[in-house]
């Protein structure tokens, strides 16, 4: 199977993360934060190892506000329903995924006025100052995409951030589809709050997620066991433990860990590079092809991030990628759970194909694509229909 | 050298301390909280053998709440 669905999750994961998780459940399988014990202390060891990591990659302020989660949407969800109140404002950009447009739907019922900023394609500048627009005295909170899930387009978080800052906005980050792949320096962008889907750029296991703070979250979402301050009914204060109620996912962690030493071993610049010219390829091929329907312009170093849309005209997109998993290539069709973002380039009726590569993705991965959505574009020009 | 006990709260506030001392040259270790030393319930100590109130302007500055200070031989 030739995966191109890294949008989703990544696949194949490394050695390194395999070898890791492994030896976490053998090794560190004792509960971290609970017990005296050596094999206690090793699993807590290897967890706050893994925080160090992720704080060092991230530019957070410390190790103790990298908080372990299930995903990126709940690091997101954490965010508002621990942030937000009735009465608040906050601004989200118009290619959220429902990690963000869901909670904010439900707090909108609940007093929290949400608005949306339109994202200009190819005008960061523009794109700015469509959210500056819409600042409002009650204004608490701007959370934007990254990048989008759907076209890859890059939201100009520097920019933001420090407008943010400026105007003394908290910030956060939905960084599902670049922590891995694109520089962040929580300092430097000025980001309260990154949300980061450990599974898909930094290839650790499904179901595992951070959310790393840079500024005070009075709520807490989730309640109870963390290991300290028992005798009292209220969450301790103290991060990351105030957010991390049960038992963590150490072997989970682990994997984090082994994946940002990945990430780290290969570079930044290397693995975006890598993947930008292989979307780039992808987008030059299909480009060609009359029956092929591209939604963005050509991919650009700083524009967007790895991730392609494309349909095959007159051709459902379940339809192409069901005929692509036929000839062994794996792809995404549909809404991508953004229907924000299809809105915006107008497939919210059709939705598009997904493609996106890894690290580990070929030229002749994409060459294989490129052929199997050649014979749908020759028999589309050939009159046969589906 | 008399031992210090800085009763820290959670697991990653003792490691933190721990190392954050360390690497200022303090010897410093980490364990459970044993029972009767912590009102609150569970937490966990760092325990050195140095200069106390340097340790503790060093826990301070870095954000690590002390949730109290034991001596122990």
């Amino acid at each position: 199977m030739i995966y191109l669905d890294n949008a989703a999750t990544t696949s194949p994961k490394p050695q390194s993360v395999l070898v890791a998780v492994n030896r976490a459940l053998k090794q560190y399988s004792a509960n971290p934060g609970r017990s005296g014990h050596e094999d206690s202390q090793k699993a807590a060891m290897a967890v706050y190892e893994c925080r160090k990591r992720a704080a060092l990659l991230f530019g957070a302020p410390a190790e103790d506000k990298v908080v372990f989660t299930l995903n990126c949407t709940h690091a997101i969800n954490y965010v508002l329903k621990g942030l937000l109140s009735p009465g608040d404002h906050v601004i989200m950009s118009s290619l959220e995924h429902n990690a963000v447009t869901r909670p904010l739907h439900i707090l909108s019922k609940h007093g929290v006025a949400v608005d949306t900023a339109e994202v200009i394609f190819g005008d960061m500048e523009a794109t700015l100052r469509s959210f500056e627009r819409l600042i409002k005295p009650k204004t608490k909170l701007i959370i934007c995409t990254h990048a989008s899930n759907v076209i890859g387009t890059i939201l100009p978080i520097r920019q933001i951030g420090e407008m943010c800052h400026r105007k003394g906005i908290l910030f956060a980050v939905d960084a599902a589809q670049s922590a891995g792949i694109l520089p962040i320096d929580m300092g430097e962008m000025n980001i309260d709050f990154l949300c980061v889907a450990a599974h898909k750029g930094l290839y650790a296991p499904m179901g595992t997620g951070m959310l790393i703070l840079a500024a005070d979250l009075p709520g807490t979402l989730i309640e109870g066991g963390t290991g300290t301050n028992s005798i009292s009914l209220t969450q301790p204060e103290d991060f990351p433990e105030r957010l991390e109620s049960g038992t963590i996912n150490t072997p989970g962690i682990a994997g984090i860990s082994a994946g940002i030493d990945f990430v780290n071993r290969k570079g930044l610049d290397r693995i975006y590079d890598h993947e930008l010219q292989l979307v780039t390829r992808m987008y030059d091929g299909l480009s060609r092809m009359s029956s092929v329907q591209m939604y963005t312009d050509r991919p650009e170093k700083g524009v967007y991030a790895p991730v392609l849309s494309f349909n095959v005209m007159g051709q459902p997109s379940p339809v192409t990628a069901d005929m692509l998993d036929k000839s062994g290539i794996a792809v995404r069709a549909g809404l991508h759970c953004a229907p924000s973002a299809h809105k915006r380039i107008g497939t919210l009726d059709q939705g598009t194909v997904r493609a996106c590569p890894s690290a580990f993705t070929s030229s002749k991965d994409v060459d294989s694509l490129l052929m199997a959505v050649q014979k749908m574009d020759y028999k589309q020009k050939n009159g046969r229909n589906y | 050298m008399d031992k210090t006990i800085f009763i820290v709260g959670s697991v990653t506030n003792a490691i933190r301390g721990r190392d954050l001392l360390r690497t200022n040259g303090i010897n410093a270790y980490t364990e459970r909280t044993p029972n009767g030393l912590n009102q609150t319930g569970c937490g966990y100590n760092i325990i050195i053998a140095g200069n106390k109130t340097r340790a503790e302007s060093l826990l301070m500055n870095a954000g690590i709440r002390i949730l109290g200070v034991s001596g122990a031989n």
